[in-house]
């Protein structure tokens, strides 16, 4: 992982130590979904009719087919599988959560 | 006037009143004060004062709504009867199908955000409005809660309620320099009235900021536009309501406002001009410029279809007053890296008194807590690169700004003028393959390959395609298909570079970095640069080249933001050396499973995952010249990252791709990239991760 906790003083260090005995509050996911190539980021995420999050960047992914936001959920629905909704143009989609990365998710080829 | 002061602003405007007011109201009252003119007279007296929440990013919305709740505050207040404050609401027309489209994401992104807005009906517009022609008219958002407000109204009251908690406010004080100790401290202002000795200056002179910035040695890209609007007398048996809401109408590039009864109407041109590009005259005091009829005839055409009774109406004045605007539209705020004390808020872009409240809020956490409250991203002064002192460009990028301030801009367009800028040294190689070009920071990068065609540059391609499929989604498809399945070339040379070196490179380095960069030399290391709160106001990755340098990739939009952070907390005993050279090495990604048996065949090293594994790096002889070699990737694929210099960089190209025609070598660009990135789940900084976001939560940390 990217942070160590454990070397020399850093600028926000104390901060992500009181953050991780405290616990997280909510974790950035996957959604996956069909939006026809018109998920730019920004777009409200919807959990059981309301407005909880929006998707931070958005894309394509051509190798898994679907299009892919990104969003940090609330740790109940840090879950893959769990189904959402995802306003894209004036019409709600349905998007399912999933854990990151999509492809390759042990990084065997990057590591190959 | 005192001689001495903790702050010394110098602009008497909608900022650095609210600056005055905010940092009084934070026990901050050793402040002074000074205005050229009278209070007002630069800009914000000809501002229409508009105010409105409706924003997608968080930032702005934070900012925009602090404001208004300021406003009602302030109008509450005893001074309330002056601020010209009505909360009349505002209506965003849509005069097409796929501005309806476009305002349908708006509304989903504001609300995402928090805002409560929708989309209404044309009948509804109709009813809340019955002066608007419902021709071509297929709905609109509806904030209730914005409105207008008399901009001198507010600034004075600002002024007012500063100076009575303890502000001295001068008038009629010119700021003629600025002395700075041999540190590159701030330690007086010099006026044609006497001198302030003071450690902190704030340099919110709206138009003037670039000429206070010159004083100091300090680039601030402000260009003045010219921004025109007009007033008519009342109709007789039309008067407006005071309560008639705020109207844009997007499509017909007008907005109208009622003012005494009758019609106040401006808009956004769609070949805007700027004014007095080398810098705005001292004496220009409470000024207007003659009115651009020329200019200003499609806005009013525009009004008078969605107005008819615009018709009949007798105009008093068309009113041309020249607004400081920034290349992306957004302010120009904070401390300036590398001079101590020297703040900057300005370049309101037509936002000044939307924003006013928030901006002063902001300047005055920065003053005196070293930090603010919210993400400042997009604000920050340290943003603008170096490109920018280029005064044509500079120019263009702002009349662009107000091109596409109502005209409709969907997410794929690209900006047009004042290209090309900053090319690669494989420019014509990628033109010769076809390369449509998208353009990030002043770099022409490539979108994508069309093949078999001739290049060209993105521009405002997608009203082409409005939101259907774009007809290029199956070549970025075949792209990144080549660099998951056998292996794509990318050329990176926009990435951000910066050099780190010094015997206290690597402590300062430590301080900044939440991983740890005590490595051997030869590692790359993926790391995020932390505020205090522990959000993340860089995402880098960096290199030890020696035991005291280090270099530091950053993306093409961000490097003028780390290098500033990096400079903001740079220790004062000269231990540590930072240079940008992203302009001096050209960056080539070699991605893809075939990646290893192409570039193994180009030169003679040991490529093998055990002499030369992930994350680390080296250098390797391509055609008998020297390439560095990272093996990292942002696509997530065996390969490697070649950092060349400039002059070597056609042979490298060109040998790669001749070596990889048998492995099905294909040339990419960054709409592959992108779509490969968010697969791997590789965070995009200032959309994925910010500075309000920490790393625990972004998944880069270990949290059990």
């Amino acid at each position: 992982m990217f942070v160590d906790l454990n070397k020399p003083d850093f600028i926000g260090q104390q901060v992500l130590q009181k953050i991780k005995g405290k616990g997280l509050n909510s974790r950035l996911m996957a959604l996956t979904m069909d939006a026809g190539g018109n998920l730019y980021g920004g777009e409200s995420v919807y959990a059981n009719g309301s407005v909880i999050d929006r998707i931070r960047s958005g894309s394509y992914g051509y190798t898994i087919g679907k299009d892919i936001g990104l969003v940090y959920l609330p740790l109940e629905l840090a879950k893959a599988g769990v189904e959402l909704e995802v306003q894209v143009l004036g019409e709600r989609v349905k998007a399912r959560v999933a854990k990151l990365p999509l492809v390759d998710p042990n990084g065997h080829k990057i590591r190959a | 006037m005192k001689d001495q002061a903790q702050v010394v602003i110098i602009g008497g405007g909608i900022f650095g009143t609210s600056i005055a007011y905010h940092l009084a109201r934070a026990g901050c009252t050793d402040v002074v004060l000074l205005e050229k003119g009278e209070l007002t007279s630069g800009t914000t007296f000809h501002s229409v004062g508009l105010v409105s929440q409706f924003r997608t990013s968080p930032a702005l919305m934070k900012v925009m709504n602090y404001t208004i709740n300021l406003y009602n505050e302030l109008a509450q207040g005893e001074g309330g009867d002056s601020l010209g404050w009505h909360t009349v609401g505002s209506l965003r027309l849509a005069s097409s199908k796929d501005r309806l489209k476009a305002l349908q994401r708006d509304v989903s992104r504001a609300k995402a955000i928090g805002l409560t807005a929708d989309i209404i009906s044309p009948r509804e517009v109709l009813e809340i409005c019955p002066q608007l022609a419902d021709d071509s008219l297929y709905g609109a958002v509806y904030v209730p809660d914005d409105g207008h407000i008399d901009p001198s109204g507010i600034t004075y009251e600002f002024a007012r309620q500063a100076r009575k908690m303890g502000v001295e406010i001068n008038t009629r004080v010119l700021v003629t320099d600025i002395v700075l100790s041999p540190e590159g401290e701030i330690t007086e202002v010099i006026t044609d009235h006497g001198n302030i000795k003071t450690e902190c200056v704030v340099n919110a002179a709206g138009q003037w900021a670039p000429r206070i910035g010159e004083m100091v040695g300090v680039h601030i890209p402000i260009v003045s536009m010219m921004n025109q609007y007009l007033t008519t007398k009342p109709i007789a048996g039309h008067e407006l309501p005071t309560k008639t809401p705020v109207i844009r109408d997007p499509d017909r590039l007008f907005y109208c406002r009622e003012d005494v009864g009758a019609y106040l109407v401006g808009g956004f041109e769609t070949n805007p001009k700027p004014w007095s590009t080398d810098g705005v005259p001292w004496d220009f005091t409470q000024e207007l410029l003659p009115g651009e009829w020329e200019l200003f005839e499609g806005i009013m055409e525009g009004a008078m279809q969605r107005i008819p009774i615009l018709n009949e109406a007798e105009v008093i004045e068309l009113i041309n007053g020249p607004d400081a605007f920034t290349p992306d539209g957004y302010y120009a705020m904070g401390p300036v890296p590398g001079l101590k004390g020297f703040y900057v808020a300005a370049g309101g872009s037509d936002n000044g008194i939307a924003g006013g409240g928030g901006v002063g809020m902001l300047m005055a956490e920065w003053i005196l807590e070293g930090e603010t409250s919210i993400d400042t991203h997009e604000m920050n002064v340290r943003r603008f690169g170096p490109h920018l002192t280029d005064k044509s460009f500079r120019v263009e990028q702002c009349r662009e700004v107000i091109r596409y301030y109502y005209h409709l801009r969907y997410p794929s367009d690209e900006n047009e003028w004042g290209r090309p800028l900053r090319t690669s040294p494989l420019y014509e190689r990628l033109k010769e393959l076809g390369a449509v070009f998208g353009f990030k920071n002043g770099w022409e990068r490539v979108n994508y390959f069309d093949s078999g065609k001739s290049w060209r540059q993105a521009g405002a391609d997608q009203k082409d395609w409005g939101w259907e499929r774009p007809p290029y989604f199956d070549q970025v498809g075949s792209e990144a298909k080549a660099a998951r399945e056998r292996v794509a070339l990318f050329d990176m040379t926009s990435f951000g570079k910066i050099r780190l070196r010094g015997p206290g490179a690597l402590d300062h380095l430590q301080k900044l970095a939440a991983n740890n960069l005590d490595q051997p030399v030869g590692r790359v290391t993926y790391t995020q640069f932390l505020n205090p709160k522990g959000g993340i106001e860089s995402d880098v990755t960096v290199t030890r080249l020696k035991d005291d340098e280090f270099r530091i990739i950053s993306g093409t939009s961000f490097v003028s933001n780390d290098f500033g952070w990096i400079q903001l907390h740079l220790p004062d005993d000269g231990s540590v050396e930072i240079e940008d050279q992203t302009e001096s090495l050209c960056c080539l990604g070699l991605w893809g499973p075939e990646s290893r048996r192409v570039l193994g065949s180009l030169c003679g090293s040991d490529l093998s995952n055990t002499a030369f594994p992930y994350m680390t790096a080296q250098s390797l002889e391509i055609e008998d010249i020297t390439v560095w070699a990272q093996r990292v990737s942002y696509v997530g694929e065996l390969g490697w990252e070649l950092y060349i210099q400039p002059e070597d960089a056609v042979t490298v190209w060109d040998a790669l791709l001749d070596a990889g025609s048998e492995s099905g070598i294909q040339p990419a660009g960054y709409k592959a990239l992108d779509a490969l990135r968010i697969e791997k789940g590789y965070l995009y900084w200032s959309a994925d991760i910010s500075p309000d976001d920490n790393p625990l939560e972004a998944g880069l940390g270990d949290v059990c």
